[in-house]
């Protein structure tokens, strides 16, 4: 792993970064209650759309909510994900319906991803988009550093002699504890 | 978020995915389904994670989009998913003119895959093998 990477997650558990993420709890929570809460935090905020892959000739193709793809930007279907960025590099990115095409998060349901930006990423600021280049590391539910990927290049250790094992493995650290799952909203009412 | 971009395939693209899908359907560890008008195929490394993964759950993925002509690909898969992918992602570069888009930045990475592949699947090369 990037040894600066190794050393933001050291200052993440000793609290000099990513405090704001370190100790959040939102599992079960609703989409707006965990809006309320970010901002009480200090949380700035934008609904960002997701590139679903580009044109021939480069142009951003955004998701829609059913999991096909557009270019229009008024599209009013396009998906829209609530990212929230704090100043001490904190990062939660709240997905209301989940990804329909089930890579970032599942797509039955309301989820949200917590991780740490690099200290120098314009995304901090909450005025460019977070991107994966921006992300040093996720944050699991219970404050825990994740890698930001499965690959091996971002710390996720496997061995290639357990091919089924590394999938399990993989699953378990960033399928199910780096996405966390918030209450459907019909649930609550 | 993950390491995604996009493959506009020149020349033609209809013969040239057509080789790919047809390289994708024998390939036992590949999970190939159709979308709409779209192809979707997730790599397992090996059969058994294929069988097994359903939906293609943690695995890497690329899209055939014949609407757009353009192949999308999505890097984010355990290690050896990611690698069987990227042996496909070899070979499609391999076969024809290609113009390469990062996904998120919109940045054209044409050149430098051009000038040296690897840095597609390892995109940030001052990583350390340290723990």
């Amino acid at each position: 792993m990037h040894r600066q990477v190794v050393e933001l997650m050291a200052d993440f558990r000793d609290g000099r970064l990513g405090s704001s993420v370190r100790g959040l709890r939102l599992r079960d929570r609703k989409v707006d209650d965990v809006h309320t809460r970010l901002v009480a935090l200090g949380f700035s905020h934008a609904l960002r759309p997701i590139v679903s892959e580009r044109s021939a000739r480069g142009q951003a193709r955004w998701l829609k909510v059913d999991g096909t793809s557009t270019m229009e930007e008024a599209d009013a279907e396009r998906l829209l994900v609530r990212e929230y960025t704090h100043f001490d590099a904190g990062l939660v990115r709240v997905y209301p319906v989940g990804d329909p095409r089930g890579r970032d998060v599942p797509p039955d349901g309301p989820y949200a991803v917590k991780a740490v930006l690099f200290p120098h990423s314009p995304a901090r600021k909450g005025i460019e988009p977070a991107t994966f280049y921006d992300v040093a590391f996720r944050v699991a539910e219970d404050g825990k550093a994740l890698s930001k990927s499965r690959r091996e290049v971002y710390g996720v250790a496997y061995d290639p002699s357990e091919p089924l094992a590394s999938w399990v493995f993989a699953e378990v650290h960033l399928g199910e504890m780096a996405c966390i799952p918030l209450a459907f909203e019909a649930e609550t009412r | 978020m993950s390491i995604r971009f996009t493959i506009a395939v020149g020349g033609d693209f209809h013969g040239r995915t057509e080789r790919l899908k047809k390289r994708l359907t024998l390939d036992p560890a590949v999970e190939v389904s159709q979308s709409g008008p779209d192809v979707l195929a997730y790599f397992g490394g090996v059969r058994q994670v294929r069988e097994l993964s359903m939906g293609g759950r943690g695995l890497a993925s690329l899209r055939i989009l014949p609407g757009s002509l353009v192949v999308a690909v999505d890097l984010d898969g355990y290690e050896a998913s990611a690698r069987h992918l990227a042996m496909y992602v070899r070979w499609i570069i391999g076969d024809g003119p290609c113009r390469i888009f990062d996904d998120e930045t919109g940045d054209e990475l044409t050149w430098r895959i051009e000038a040296c592949p690897e840095t597609l699947f390892d995109p940030e090369p001052e990583f350390s093998e340290d723990p």
